[in-house]
């Protein structure tokens, strides 16, 4: 009962912290400025204080906050459906093949012709390796194959990833394998807010819709069939919905791995070990994470271009390794 | 028994060919003698190879870098059309069997030195961050090849288009204190600052080079916030980055860098005449001078 009672204080808690980041990050740049002039700068719309919020800060933060949540919420839905601690879209290797996707719709000049292009490319990539995880995984719980599709996944779309950049005549292309695999938000600008969030919207909707059925999920297979779940239709809502959620995320900010590992698994014991209650929890809470993150990344660093995918690796790689050792010692 | 041992000799015989064919070729050649012009001389470095193409004498330079052949980074590619191209890769040097090999300080380390230890002759240049570098470039590369004569010939033309340039008044602006502002702004919003080629080029055309004014030395990274309020005169842009495809020149195309910098604020450069400090740098100074002259009156009557 204390879960049931403690849960709205929770989501409040956590919707508080992602705002209070949000406002944070609109607050702190790559270069100083009063936070009394950023106030002001609301009058005065032509000012250069107004233009930087507005045209590089405001877009930062939209996506710090939107890519956060889709990932948190994608890695809740994966861990619940595959019934697999360590499912997570970095570690599956889906975030890696979505790069691909937008690597190849870029260079391959696609993005030239529509530039919705950029986040279909990239969500068709996602799509491709989320249906082979879950062929791959679905049928066992195992945490070895998991890890190993993932690994498999992962290094095959960053080898077609390099190809891909490597054949490109843009004298810029081979240095940007850094940016694909490890992910930024540096200068995106609200063209990218426009790209991005309209597919992360629509995949977390899906996403949402499979939370009854996770539940029943918990449960097994059969009694959730028993229960009168349509396994089928929630397989299709947790597939597309990362591919179209993640795909749109990646393609404007990289790979960005272990939001959707650490996030859920930090916030599962405070919802009561309810998968339908994870969702909304761990899309606030990835949301907070991630805007934490790119904050980090522009105080530590600010003029050296930091990628965001070191940050979440500093946090998840440990974390991922505790995970393992702690999951062994269970099974055995 | 006997099969056996003539095995095991003829193994060690071969054993012993191949060890002496690698001290033959660990061991360094006897180097041209001194004042001997080399004959076959390969270029392994952009700037190396424009430098060289233009010192050079007719067959003296037998091949150049893949990059001086392209015409979008290179000012010379119609004249290394008739030479061997290189990737600057040991194996294909090696082949081309030159007695001199010119490349960047900063070529491969890993290829230079295994040329050096296939005892080919390999001689280093620095890249150009000032007119004077150009200078002493062009008489080393003459000194090398033997063609002191036709590097001092370049230098003179240099050194008398130069001075042709500083004395023509700069637009309406003198050099100094009141001469309009120039950021540049490049791919992953890279910009430069004093020491390099780039505020040499700016400082020539009568500007003064934010990068400096931002105590800025060398090429690092400006965030795009910083150029914004930093609010230069004039803001330069690659005109070959601009159209290019790639996330990093993505910043280029950035909603806030139009809302800030009107057209007539922007000047394009042709980045092939600033990649390599060689006598033809001075058209970047010309066209620049002439792309900022063009705006200033107006803009200046805009803004103060």
């Amino acid at each position: 009962m204390t879960a049931d009672r403690r849960y709205p204080l929770l989501l409040a808690g956590l919707g508080l912290l992602a705002a209070l980041l949000f406002l944070a990050s609109l607050g702190i740049g790559q270069v100083w400025i009063d936070p009394l002039t950023l106030v002001a700068a609301f009058n005065d719309t032509d000012s250069a204080e107004a233009l930087i919020l507005a045209e590089i800060r405001l877009p930062r933060a939209l996506l710090g906050a939107g890519i956060g949540a889709i990932l948190g919420l994608s890695g809740a839905v994966l861990q619940g459906f595959l019934r697999n601690p360590l499912a997570e879209p970095g570690l599956l290797g889906i975030s890696a093949s979505a790069s691909l996707g937008a690597v190849i719709a870029i260079y391959a000049g696609l993005t030239a012709l529509h530039p919705y292009a950029l986040p279909l490319c990239a969500l068709a990539g996602a799509l491709v390796a989320v249906t082979l995880v879950q062929m791959l995984v679905g049928r066992s719980g195992d945490i070895l194959v998991i890890i190993l599709a993932g690994v498999a996944l992962s290094s095959l779309a960053g080898a077609l990833t390099s190809l891909a950049l490597n054949l490109s005549p843009s004298p810029f292309a081979a240095l940007e394998i850094v940016f694909w695999m490890l992910g930024s938000l540096t200068d995106r600008s609200l063209v990218h807010v426009g790209l991005a969030l309209p597919f992360i919207l629509v995949g977390g909707v899906m996403l949402a819709l499979t939370g009854r059925a996770l539940d029943a999920l918990a449960l097994g297979p059969d009694v959730a069939r028993s229960l009168g779940i349509d396994l089928d239709r929630t397989r299709v809502l947790a597939v597309v919905g990362t591919a179209i959620g993640v795909g749109g995320a990646t393609a404007v900010s990289g790979a960005i791995g272990f939001v959707g590992l650490i996030v859920p698994h930090l916030l599962r014991p405070l919802v009561g070990h309810r998968p339908s209650r994870l969702l909304p929890a761990s899309a606030l809470g990835g949301a907070a994470f991630l805007l934490a993150a790119d904050i980090v990344v522009r105080v530590v660093m600010p003029d050296r271009d930091l990628k965001l995918g070191v940050v979440t690796a500093l946090l998840g790689a440990p974390f991922f390794l505790w995970l393992l050792v702690s999951l062994r010692g269970r099974s055995a | 028994m006997r099969a056996s041992r003539q095995a095991s000799d003829a193994r060690r015989g071969a054993a012993g060919r191949v060890l002496a064919v690698l001290l033959a070729l660990t061991a360094p050649t006897v180097a041209p003698a001194a004042g001997e012009a080399p004959r076959r001389v390969v270029s392994m470095n952009l700037c190396t190879d424009q430098i060289a193409m233009l010192v050079a004498a007719p067959g003296q330079l037998v091949s150049v870098s893949h990059l001086a052949a392209r015409p979008d980074v290179s000012l010379m590619s119609a004249e290394a059309a008739g030479l061997a191209i290189n990737h600057g890769l040991a194996e294909e040097i090696f082949r081309l069997d030159p007695d001199l090999v010119v490349a960047g300080t900063y070529t491969t380390r890993a290829t230079v030195n295994l040329l050096r230890r296939l005892g080919r002759r390999v001689e280093e240049f620095r890249p150009e961050a000032s007119f004077a570098d150009i200078r002493e470039n062009v008489r080393r590369m003459g000194e090398l090849l033997g063609r002191e004569a036709e590097a001092a010939r370049l230098i003179a033309a240099f050194d008398a288009e130069a001075a042709a340039l500083a004395a023509a008044p700069p637009g309406e602006d003198a050099p100094g204190k009141g001469a309009p502002v120039l950021g540049s702004f490049g791919a992953n919003s890279y910009t430069s600052g004093a020491g390099t080629l780039e505020n040499a080029i700016v400082g020539a055309a009568g500007l003064r080079h934010l990068g400096e004014d931002l105590a800025i030395t060398g090429t690092t990274r400006l965030p795009l916030e910083a150029l914004v309020l930093a609010d230069p005169d004039y803001v330069l842009l690659w005109e070959r980055s601009r159209n290019d495809p790639s996330r990093a020149a993505d910043i280029l195309r950035h909603p806030a860098l139009d809302a800030r910098f009107s057209s007539e604020r922007r000047l394009s450069a042709d980045s092939r005449a600033w990649i390599c400090g060689t006598p033809l740098t001075l058209e970047a100074v010309k066209r620049l001078r002439a792309e900022a002259s063009g705006g200033t009156s107006r803009h200046r009557e805009a803004t103060r």
